[in-house]
């Protein structure tokens, strides 16, 4: 039995296009939505990891219960790390964290098993994550949203909350051997939104959506 | 394009803020007479100068104080609750 149990915020906006679809963390994704997603990726591709099982945290005592679970914190508020196994965890400000799960990861699940102590106030998500990948995406942000991400120093692995099309998104950028990548996050009943119209520019680009096939390890 | 700081996110356009009115302080509302309350619930300071006023920057949802000259719509300063020295 393979049914998908969780429903992408962006299922209906992407099922007109008529992807394949996979099925991956039970969550029904595109996996591909034609030939030409390979030369999209490396222009200004956006795919969709809305699959991947995350969780939040805030309040005075959020990094002290993240340790107890043996799960690192960034030190600098609006950054990000990137566990050994995985594990992303994003610091949103001070006191208050996201922790999204790599394939197959339980760090989300122990988190929400976690019986929240003084001070630990669990937040849950329910975000639409995007990525943003190739080498046009400065010039679909620049299009977007009022924040210069060029500006952005990549080893300190920065973490930016902004307004994108007029939606409050979270991203981080990645630094990688094939190019800076960019993951965006934002409330789920937004992502459709925020999806069709950053596919749209991304077009303009020579870009557009790409499903998991041709993002492969981007997608983690 | 208007600019304004955020203590966490720093420099954003004004568009990613909302402005949550003129910091007032409440009285007591067991000892004010109905004068001074309804003045408190009521009435607001229209006069130009500068004020403490509630911000937000609603990506984040960090909330801060702005100290803005309404004559000149200028952003003094800003800061988290908490930190005026």
């Amino acid at each position: 039995m393979n049914a998908p149990i969780r429903i992408s915020p962006l299922f209906d906006v992407q099922a007109p296009l008529g992807p394949k679809w996979s099925h991956v963390d039970a969550m029904q994704t595109p996996a591909s939505f034609g030939s030409a997603d390979g030369a999209k990726l490396a222009l200004a591709g956006i795919g969709d990891v809305s699959f991947r099982r995350r969780a939040g945290v805030k309040g005075p005592g959020a990094a002290a219960a993240l340790a107890e679970l043996g799960i690192a914190t960034p030190e600098r508020p609006n950054s990000f790390l990137r566990m050994a196994c995985g594990t992303l965890v994003a610091r949103m400000g001070r006191t208050e964290f996201m922790v999204e799960d790599a394939a197959g990861g339980t760090r989300t699940a122990q988190m929400h098993a976690q019986t929240p102590g003084a001070g630990v106030y669990p937040v849950p998500r329910f975000d639409a994550a995007l990525v943003v990948t190739g080498e046009r995406a400065i010039e679909l942000f620049r299009q977007s949203c009022a924040f210069d991400f060029s500006s952005l120093v990549l080893p300190e692995q920065p973490l930016v909350m902004t307004s994108m099309v007029g939606v409050g998104v979270t991203v981080v950028a990645i630094d990688d051997p094939s190019g800076p990548y960019y993951r965006v996050w934002c409330d789920g009943t937004y992502g459709g939104y925020l999806w069709a119209t950053l596919v749209e520019v991304a077009s303009d680009l020579g870009g557009g959506a790409v499903g998991l096939e041709a993002l492969g390890r981007l997608a983690q | 394009m208007k600019l304004m700081t955020c203590p966490i996110n720093g420099s954003r356009p004004v568009s990613e803020f909302v402005y949550w009115g003129e910091i007032r302080p409440m009285p007591d509302a067991a000892t004010c007479s109905d004068d001074e309350w309804a003045d408190y619930v009521f009435n607001r300071n229209g006069a130009p100068g500068v004020k403490k006023e509630w911000w937000c920057h609603t990506p984040s949802n960090t909330w801060f104080i702005a100290e803005r000259d309404t004559e000149k719509d200028k952003v003094l300063r800003t800061y988290l609750h908490g930190e005026d020295e």
